[in-house]
């Protein structure tokens, strides 16, 4: 590639970084009294916006993620929907039983006080609780996620609302359903806000899932904040459905207490761009948290992993596992980092990112790296990437199965294994029928695995 | 059923087969005995179809067909069968449900009907017993944690399903004791038939106390370099490969 033709398209990605960088300040000043604490974060983020602006593409933590397609949009922030929008967007979307169900559309939370009563879970938007009991969050908002790049700058600077659930000890475990749902209206720009706090002893479990019309130009930024007090355990499970919207940017931070347990469970089905961040910093002594991811990235699509793992005390442990299935062109990113501090004896660290490639032209960028300063630990990772075992292919094909069945088969049953960690069956059930969905003859191989 | 004539084939290259003979008649066993590195395991797995095995040349029929011609799964469903040396472990995958999708491929392609769940599982059971085969073992995910017996009797039932017209049997003693050995090859006897031609290959002639060929071949440097009847396989016992000289003395460079 010669210079011209290689600096030309990042001109052009640094003009709408730009650009977006000036709508982004543009709307950053606001109108209007906030609590202290959100106007101190909303400085932050303007600052690193104007010092550092949004990644380039020689920025470690994005070299792998193009922005192009996401920053050359002119994006409008997302409006509420009507509420009978807002009904039929919930009725379109996933239904689990027993969970308490709220709704984002573009970013923003709709129907949130009718679904929600439980004794011991509480979900209100993030816009009533700064307004009424601004104290009750103050610890927590913008404390657990950094600034670290443009995006959550973005997001802490021009957050108008979100979510804020709150999960009270000594009960038993309750479910909240968050639907993220978009609406085909133009291009949008969604940057909503998630806390959640675990409160001692509590138990959680939060799924989030897609619902919506795309495909369409949506921008979604989002930042989650998740506090697990001691002794809590929370159960994190994300479905991203496949390009929608067209763009999503995730961060979620966890800061966990002595003795809790955080599970995080994402299953990325696909996208134009799939970016998802995850930060667990284990602060409290046996803290422990288990981390497993699917991801399937086909033609045209970018779906990228950036796991971050802290044992900032003793005797924590953390598991990851992350699968990835790649075809046609599509890329995909795994880039897991697990930090040992200093004194953080009897840690336990696994990481495990495992890649099937069923396309040559298909890339994936896997970056397992650790970090240990501390003595007396037990780490370990491992990253793989390979093609169907020629072995298992030709001997299902030995028993008279296809080429294209046995291919399925092999690549269903390597998703399957994360697939099961689900533990619920209906999301186990949708999840099979997406992994099966995107396979030739894949509805077969479903019930032969 | 089978001729193979004067067949040559490279394995990365080198030649393992080099004019090998063999003609093959329906209802009979036929035994292919040889030392390491004598091409046994090429043979089996050139008939089978698996990738990597290059025919330079000669040929093979199968029914008047050539065989070289057909993907894997084809042959598969014209009643070819082997069975393997090192049966691959698939954690993800059902035994039986893998099985039924297989015995359906075979019968669909034969203008059978395929056989529903409870068809399938009833034919399923009785061949089970017929090879000891543990019904739970069947259950399990694809070999995975199986011994190597439960895995060659695991091939030994999959073939009783599939109904092969010619099965191969690649040192389907390996690695057995003499009473998994006993089992397996009682539940190969059971599936002799007239309509059945099998090849047993092997190192050593225990295999064939128990299942006792019609004709017995001995391959030396990728070809066959002497036939017999059953008498032969004691023969070899006794007294080794070296008599066939210097082809027996090294494996083909």
């Amino acid at each position: 590639m010669t210079g011209d033709v290689a600096t030309s398209p990042r001109r052009d990605a640094t003009a709408a970084t730009d650009a977006l960088l000036a709508e982004t300040l543009k709307a950053a000043v606001r109108a209007g009294a906030e609590p202290d604490f959100v106007a101190a974060l909303r400085a932050r983020a303007r600052a690193v916006l104007e010092t550092a602006g949004f990644p380039k593409p020689k920025d470690e933590a994005w070299r792998f993620t193009p922005l192009g397609s996401v920053l050359r949009v002119g994006y409008r922030p997302a409006k509420a929907v009507s509420d009978g929008k807002a009904i039929a967007l919930q009725q379109a979307a996933l239904s689990l039983p027993g969970a308490s169900r709220v709704l984002l559309v573009n970013g923003i939370p709709h129907l949130v006080g009718g679904t929600c009563a439980g004794a011991s879970v509480e979900v209100g938007t993030l816009a009533d609780v700064l307004s009424t009991s601004p104290a009750s969050v103050a610890p927590c908002l913008g404390n657990i996620a950094p600034l670290g790049d443009g995006f959550a700058a973005q997001n802490a600077a021009l957050f108008t609302d979100g979510l804020v659930i709150v999960a009270k000890g000594g009960a038993a475990e309750q479910t909240v359903h968050v639907v993220r749902a978009s609406t085909s209206d133009g291009p949008t720009l969604s940057t909503p806000r998630l806390l959640v706090i675990a409160e001692r002893g509590s138990a959680l479990r939060l799924v989030e899932t897609d619902v919506g019309d795309g495909p369409l130009q949506h921008l979604e930024n989002s930042v989650t904040e998740i506090a697990v007090g001691d002794g809590a355990r929370v159960t994190h499970i994300r479905v991203g459905e496949r390009a929608r919207p067209a763009a999503r940017v995730a961060q979620i931070a966890v800061r966990q207490g002595r003795g809790s347990r955080y599970e995080s469970r994402v299953f990325a089905l696909g996208g134009a761009l799939e970016r998802h961040e995850l930060r667990v910093l284990l602060d409290g002594d046996g803290a422990e948290c288990s981390l497993d991811g699917l991801y399937l990235s086909g033609e045209g699509e970018l779906v990228a992993h950036h796991t971050l793992v802290d044992h900032a005390v003793p005797g924590c442990t953390s598991r990851q596992r992350y699968k990835g299935i790649l075809d046609g062109d599509g890329v995909a990113v795994f880039d897991g980092t697990v930090i040992v501090r200093r004194g953080a004896v009897r840690t336990a660290a696994h990481q495990e990112n495992r890649n099937l490639l069923l396309s040559g032209n298909a890339v994936i960028h896997a970056k397992p790296h650790l970090e240990i300063d501390a003595d007396d630990v037990k780490c370990s990772h491992g990253a793989t990437v390979g093609r169907l075992d020629p072995n298992e292919l030709f001997y299902l094909r030995s028993r008279g199965l296809d080429l294209a069945l046995a291919r399925s088969l092999l690549t269903y049953s390597f998703a399957r294994e994360v697939v099961r960690a689900v533990d619920d069956p209906v999301l186990e059930r949708i999840l099979e029928d997406r992994v099966a969905a995107r396979l030739p003859d894949g509805l077969l191989a479903k019930e032969l695995a | 059923m089978l001729e193979i004539e004067n067949l040559h084939v490279n394995v990365a290259g080198k030649e393992i087969l080099r004019g090998l003979d063999l003609s093959v008649k329906a209802g009979e066993v036929h035994a292919v005995m040889g030392p390491n590195g004598s091409g046994k395991s090429t043979l089996a797995n050139v008939l089978a179809g698996r990738d990597g095995y290059e025919v330079t040349r000669g040929a093979v029929r199968y029914f008047g067909k050539d065989l070289l011609a057909m993907a894997p799964e084809v042959r598969a469903r014209e009643g070819v069968f082997l069975a393997f040396q090192y049966p691959v472990e698939i954690a993800g995958v059902s035994n039986l449900y893998f099985l039924k999708a297989g015995v359906n491929a075979v019968r669909r392609h034969r203008g059978e009907p395929e056989l529903d769940a409870m068809d399938f599982m009833k034919l399923a059971r009785q061949r089970m017993k017929l090879v000891e085969l543990e019904p739970k073992l069947a259950e399990r995910p694809l070999n995975s944690g199986f011994s190597g017996g439960e895995k060659k009797r695991n091939e030994i039932f999959q073939m009783a399903m599939l109904e092969p017209r010619l099965a191969v049997l690649d040192e389907t003693d390996s690695g057995l004791d003499i009473d998994a050995l006993r089992s397996v090859a009682s539940g190969v006897n059971a599936l002799r038939s007239p309509d059945r031609a099998m090849i047993v290959i092997t190192h050593y002639q225990r295999l064939l106390d128990h299942i006792v060929p019609d004709r017995v071949h001995v391959l030396v440097g990728g070809a066959i370099v002497e036939s017999g009847d059953k008498t032969l396989s004691g023969k070899l016992e006794d007294e080794g490969y070296a008599r066939f000289g210097e082809r027996a003395g090294a494996a083909p460079q």
